[in-house]
């Protein structure tokens, strides 16, 4: 344990200093209860006017579905507020030790440039993704009870249906491995914020952006071709069909949770089988030729901001 | 005595500027040492490199260390105070110490604790709440309580008032100096540090124009408030320095001996500041 101990204070450091990434997951749990609040007070409202009739054959694969839906759904949007939040906070870390100038603090430290510039990353990569994993829990435990109070209030019992322990915690468990994947996936675009939050001396998020859009627009008037933008694009419309994408049936009603990617998940190139996000369909992701050029283009972007943080750090 | 800085041709560049010019020095263990020099001769060029925030050209070797590979492991036995209020303005002050202690073997938390006791910085308060001189009294609070070999200080009460600038030195000095360590100090303000220096190293243009312990300094140079008549023989001593005071002229030499001196007028020993100015514009003619 004693070993850890400095890099658990890193950790720490990176939550102290920012902490919108707490707060921000704690505000849309907050939202989250709010809004099912309401809805099931629209629930009970609705009930009593008779138009809730809840048909009493459903099938167990379509419980299951029905469950995991409402846990990858309200999952989905937690997860996009929180990719802005970890590119905000990659592009902002290193800049903001070098604009007021503490990085000199830092640095007085027996702390390598290497161990800080890999805790931001793994603050990116895996304590946002965790504490917003706890936070979609939460806040599903206590909007799923809410549901079912107001459904009982109204007559209707469907605990039965929809407590069902191992279809919630093998939809947790799928979702924190979805989130790993995603971390690993998303590893080029990581680093190219670190990098720029280690080189740019202001406006770090217009380089983030007019870098990369540059680069296309060249390759565009001068070669007149479009890899690039095709990589870049790709590589993140690949990633919201991996985690987002899913084709859920509820008693015969379609529930899409995030983008739906074709009428048909069966013909989705990424995708062994169709259906909705498993461990199986997300482990399938380290086939992908994607995901593992992303991982060394990401680790090259990270080495680079290593080196900046060391050689050039002062704005 | 142990040496604990081993600088031989140490040099750096930036563009055409010699910021460092083959420089040679070694600073001994238990040693405090004044670095002075102009704005841009190249102090900070030099705690740069001693503490592996810049590369260079020649040999340095700090603590047994090349402080370009061993940045790290450097960093377990030399601080610094690269500056005042570096402390970053979103930290609590008890998040700071549980900080340091974390990642630093050397620090000893009650030491600073009790450091902080005699100020009245509380340890809810973030950085941003408190003043430039409670945050230099926060960050030396830090520094002193850890076991380290050597601190480099790099204009730390630059900006303070005198009455905290004052306790900076003597916190330092009464606390901290053991007799063991060793404080490498740059500053513009000469005079507050002077009677505390061991050693005195003057930069000019990347170059040392000197280097010598305080001692040697009061032996080796002589300020002499001379009597107006014997002002044509004292020139011809070739004095460094010549400036007119109350009418009468004060003449610096260097290396010539008390003896002879003592027949001119009023033997002095210079302060650093005069010594300074003579010794930099003998460098610039």
């Amino acid at each position: 344990m004693n070993a850890m101990r400095p890099y658990i204070a890193l950790g720490k450091r990176e939550i102290w200093e920012h902490k919108s990434l707490w707060i921000v997951p704690a505000v849309i749990g907050c939202l989250g209860i709010l809004f099912a609040f309401y809805g099931s007070g629209a629930l009970l409202v609705a009930a009593h006017q008779g138009m809730i009739n809840i048909n009493s054959n459903i099938t167990g694969v379509d419980r299951m579905e029905g469950v995991r839906a409402f846990i990858f759904g309200s999952a989905a949007f937690f997860n996009t507020v929180m990719l802005f939040m970890v590119w905000f906070y990659l592009m902002d870390t290193l800049y903001a030790d070098r604009k007021d100038r503490s990085v000199l603090f830092w640095k007085s430290l027996p702390l390598s440039d290497t161990t800080i510039v890999l805790s931001k990353l793994f603050t990116g990569m895996v304590t946002a993704p965790a504490l917003m994993l706890a936070a979609v829990v939460v806040t599903e435990i206590i909007t799923g009870i809410l549901f079912i109070i107001a459904l009982s209030l109204a007559g209707v019992n469907i605990l039965p249906l929809v407590f069902q322990p191992g279809t919630i915690i093998l939809a947790w468990i799928t979702l924190a491995f979805a989130l790993i994947v995603q971390s690993l996936w998303l590893l080029p675009f990581y680093g190219w914020f670190l990098l720029c939050s280690a080189w740019a001396r202001k406006l770090v998020l217009a380089w983030t952006v007019l870098i990369p859009l540059g680069a296309m627009l060249a390759e565009r008037l001068v070669i007149g071709t479009h890899y690039l933008a095709s990589a870049i694009f790709g590589h993140i419309v690949k990633m919201f069909m991996m985690t987002m994408s899913g084709h859920y049936s509820v008693n015969g009603v379609s529930v899409g949770s995030g983008i739906a990617v074709g009428a048909d998940n069966k013909h989705s190139p990424f995708w062994d089988h169709g259906g909705p996000m498993t461990l199986g369909s997300l482990a399938h992701m380290f086939a992908q030729s994607g995901m593992w050029i992303g991982v060394a283009i990401g680790i090259i972007f990270v080495l680079g901001a290593i080196w900046l943080r060391r050689n050039h750090s002062e704005i | 005595m142990s040496v604990l800085i081993k600088a031989r041709g140490l040099s750096k560049r930036y563009g055409s500027l010699r910021a460092l010019d083959k420089v040679d020095f070694d600073i001994e263990e238990g040693c405090i040492v004044g670095l002075i020099g102009p704005n841009g001769a190249g102090k900070t060029t030099a705690l740069k490199a001693i503490l592996g925030l810049t590369g260079f050209d020649g040999e340095l070797d700090v603590l047994g260390h090349d402080p370009r590979k061993a940045r790290e492991q450097l960093m377990q036995e030399v601080c610094f105070i690269a500056d005042v209020a570096v402390l970053p303005r979103w930290l609590k002050v008890g998040n700071a110490l549980s900080f340091v202690e974390a990642v630093h073997p050397r620090f000893n938390r009650e030491r600073a604790m009790h450091f902080l006791e005699r100020t009245r910085i509380s340890q809810k308060s973030r950085v941003g709440q408190l003043s430039k001189g409670m945050v230099t009294q926060l960050h030396l609070a830090l520094i002193m309580a850890i076991d380290a070999k050597l601190l480099v200080l790099d204009e730390p009460t630059i900006g303070l008032d005198i009455l905290y600038r004052k306790e900076f030195y003597s916190n330092l000095l009464n606390d901290y100096f053991d007799g063991k360590r060793t404080i490498l100090v740059t500053t513009h303000q000469v005079e507050e540090i002077e009677k505390l220096l061991t050693h005195l190293m003057f930069i000019d243009n990347g170059r040392i124009v000197l280097n010598d312990s305080m001692e040697a300094v009061g032996e080796k140079y002589t300020e002499v408030l001379v009597n107006p008549d014997q002002t044509e023989r004292a020139r011809g001593l070739n004095p460094i320095g010549e400036r007119e005071i109350f009418g009468k002229k004060l003449f610096l030499f260097e290396g010539v001996e008390r003896g002879k001196l003592r027949q001119l007028g009023e033997l002095h020993t210079p302060s650093v500041a005069d010594l300074f100015v003579a010794k930099l514009k003998g460098a610039v003619q």
